[in-house]
């Protein structure tokens, strides 16, 4: 009678056990796979990098660059940026407010990404950019002048 | 005391619980091997090396250096026979490209001016390559 019993339930290898193993390792490769396939995303970086390139190269000692207020000021070269990927690619966002003594506005790269911006700011929305605010206070000619700058970034990569 | 053991149902449980015992141990053998080689994977190497050395390059200030070891690249490389280029820039397209396959490779841009910088692979030492980045 015992025999019996262990023969009906102590049956360790029963087909249902291999099924369910099949199953948890389909899972675990299934996510593993998903896991390492998916881009590592480094956009808040990039738009970081952005920002603090733009400050070093408008901002000296405390004082504002005098040279980004004259018509001829080529924001690229001066900040070490490639224009041709931040224009162009659709990928990147600059804005930058300067506000005070004297004033000056530009705007590079995707002027969607200023509402993206704000959306990817107050949900969890991969798809949109992953932006930077910044806002610093500085001087020029002895007043103070405010900078805001908003930087996004939505590069992922470029396929060969 | 042998006999003790022999005829005994227990006899028949154990080795089941055995053989359960050892069909799991495989299984989970089986799946730690799989995750160890896809968390190592050719994929995940490129891309991180090409993301690392992008954000070196845009992050570096002018007049600094920095050295980036291609010691694994390399290695992965070798041991998978890919004799090709592991590492170039593209200072048009202002993008580096890393393959450590015969197929593939990962590119990435870089936010930086290809004028402000200048890159060789130092392989002076004994099985060590490094990448020197000098920010003009």
């Amino acid at each position: 009678m015992l025999s019996k019993k262990i023969g009906r339930k102590g049956n360790l290898l029963s087909v249902w056990w291999f099924l369910v193993l099949a199953v948890i390792g389909a899972g675990m490769i299934a996510g593993t796979s998903i896991f390492y396939a998916s881009d590592i995303d480094i956009r808040v970086l990039q738009s970081e990098i952005i920002t603090n390139k733009v400050v070093d190269c408008l901002i000296n000692n405390g004082q504002v660059n005098p040279s980004v207020f004259s018509e001829d000021f080529n924001f690229f070269d001066t900040c070490d940026l490639n224009r041709n990927l931040i224009e162009n690619s659709g990928f990147f966002y600059i804005k930058l407010s300067i506000s005070g003594v004297n004033s000056k506005n530009l705007v590079f790269g995707n002027r969607a990404f200023e509402e993206d911006c704000l959306f990817a700011s107050q949900l969890n929305a991969k798809a949109y950019p992953l932006c930077t605010q910044k806002k610093i206070s500085s001087s020029y000619l002895g007043e103070k002048v405010n900078i805001e700058m908003t930087t996004g970034s939505n590069y992922k990569f470029v396929k060969k | 005391m042998k006999n003790f053991i022999k005829n005994k149902k227990g006899d028949e449980i154990i080795s089941k619980q055995l053989i359960f015992l050892i069909l799991n141990l495989i299984f989970l053998l089986a799946i730690m091997f799989f995750i160890v080689r896809a968390s190592t994977g050719a994929a995940v190497l490129e891309e991180t090396s090409a993301k690392t050395v992008a954000i070196l390059i845009d992050s570096m200030k002018p007049g600094t250096e920095a050295n980036f070891s291609l010691t694994k690249l390399y290695d992965f490389a070798e041991k998978n026979r890919y004799s090709g280029q592991v590492i170039s820039i593209d200072s048009n397209t202002n993008t580096i490209h890393i393959q450590v396959l015969g197929s593939g490779g990962y590119n990435f841009q870089f936010l930086s001016s290809s004028k402000s910088f200048s890159y060789y692979v130092d392989k002076s030492q004994e099985n060590q390559e490094v990448l020197v980045l000098k920010k003009v």
